[in-house]
């Protein structure tokens, strides 16, 4: 199949997994701002809504460091210095990535 | 007109650029998904309407892995639902972004969320602004479908990511991405929270539930340590129990 073949190309049973997914998906996504919407503005929902982007980013990257190992654990940590020394995302992001890329070089 | 002062070109183009150093790692994993793609039978086209219609990364790496000649569509749609529970989270978490605009901004807004622009987002000083999240929203999606298109071009001939730690950028910018997020002591202990949350979920739990583990242990704390604790309408409720097992 060309390229242009596998692009025009689709599957009835493929189009509806893959609507199905999306529609879960966006689901959430519409579900919870809407959700939100309706918590009061200010008490102790704000306040938990306010500490809940913190929150979860951090339970996305902390289980990520985790699973890269030692050197995974110690990315994230210089990572983080970097970023409060310099206040420079991409800087903090390449000092990351180069400690873990020397370290999987020099190391394992 | 009106539509001009809910997503601004400007605010777009910002909100695109900021999502600049996720490019390479970006594309990588958008060919490498390519790749898996067409071994495991999804057309191109397939692919294409999937990265811009459910645009979740992982969860498409999860499907397309599971993605059989016989398509097994209520797997891949239960397994597509579970990890993108967070997204429960992370919608409901960029209401101050939504903020005072009507629904139809919040419907067509909220599509193009994914965990790298929305937390981009949430790290600006002023985060009341859709255009921005739109911006890095579309940067990423033409990024996505580019890697995808590579991918299926290519075939095999994609560097593995993992040699210059590609892989590891994710966890670089949303790590670098969180003291952004810092207002103070406040956050303290729900962040601790969370971090043990998701580290206890990441050694006990299957797949993404330690993002979930994690987060429900930080809005736990947050609620338990809310400053307003114990002022007078927090002290009504239990006051009334009280009076309800006299009775």
């Amino acid at each position: 199949m060309t390229v242009f073949e596998s692009l025009s190309t689709f599957h009835i049973n493929a189009i509806l997994t893959i609507l199905g997914m999306a529609a879960v998906t966006y689901g959430m996504r519409v579900g919870g701002l809407l959700m939100a919407d309706r918590l009061p503005q200010t008490g102790r929902w704000a306040h938990v809504l306010e500490r809940l982007p913190g929150a979860v980013l951090i339970s996305v990257w902390v289980p990520s460091a985790l699973a890269s190992g030692t050197i995974g654990i110690a990315g994230a940590a210089v990572t983080l210095i970097a970023m409060i020394v310099t206040r420079n995302l991409f800087v903090a992001m390449v000092t990351g990535m180069g400690l873990v890329a020397a370290g999987r070089y020099f190391i394992v | 007109m009106s539509r001009d002062s809910h997503f601004q070109a400007d605010a777009i183009l910002r909100g695109a650029m900021a999502c600049l150093p996720l490019l390479p790692s970006t594309i990588i994993f958008g060919a490498v998904l390519g790749v898996l793609a067409t071994q495991r039978g999804l057309t191109l086209g397939e692919l294409l309407l999937m990265s811009l219609t459910v645009f979740a990364g992982s969860a498409q790496f999860v499907s397309v892995d599971l993605w059989r000649e016989t398509i097994p569509t209520a797997t891949i749609i239960i397994a597509t639902a579970v990890i993108n529970l967070r997204y429960v989270l992370i919608g409901a978490s960029l209401r101050p972004v939504f903020r005072g605009r009507p629904l139809w901004v919040k419907i067509a807004g909220i599509h193009l969320v994914a965990d790298e622009n929305w937390a981009v987002t949430m790290s600006q000083p002023d985060i009341a602004n859709p255009g921005f999240l739109l911006g890095g929203g579309l940067f990423l999606g033409v990024v996505w479908a580019t890697g995808n298109i590579a991918g299926y071009i290519l075939g095999g001939g994609i560097p593995d990511p993992q040699i210059y730690a590609l892989d590891f950028a994710f966890t670089a910018i949303f790590a670098a991405l969180t003291v952004g997020m810092w207002k103070g002591r406040i956050d303290l202990l729900p962040w601790v929270a969370a971090a043990i949350g998701s580290i206890i979920g990441h050694y006990l739990l299957p797949g993404k539930w330690s993002v979930l583990a994690g987060a429900a242990s930080g809005v736990l704390v947050s609620a338990l340590t809310w400053p307003g604790n114990t002022t007078a309408p927090d002290a009504k409720p239990a006051r009334q129990g009280a009076q309800n097992d006299r009775i």
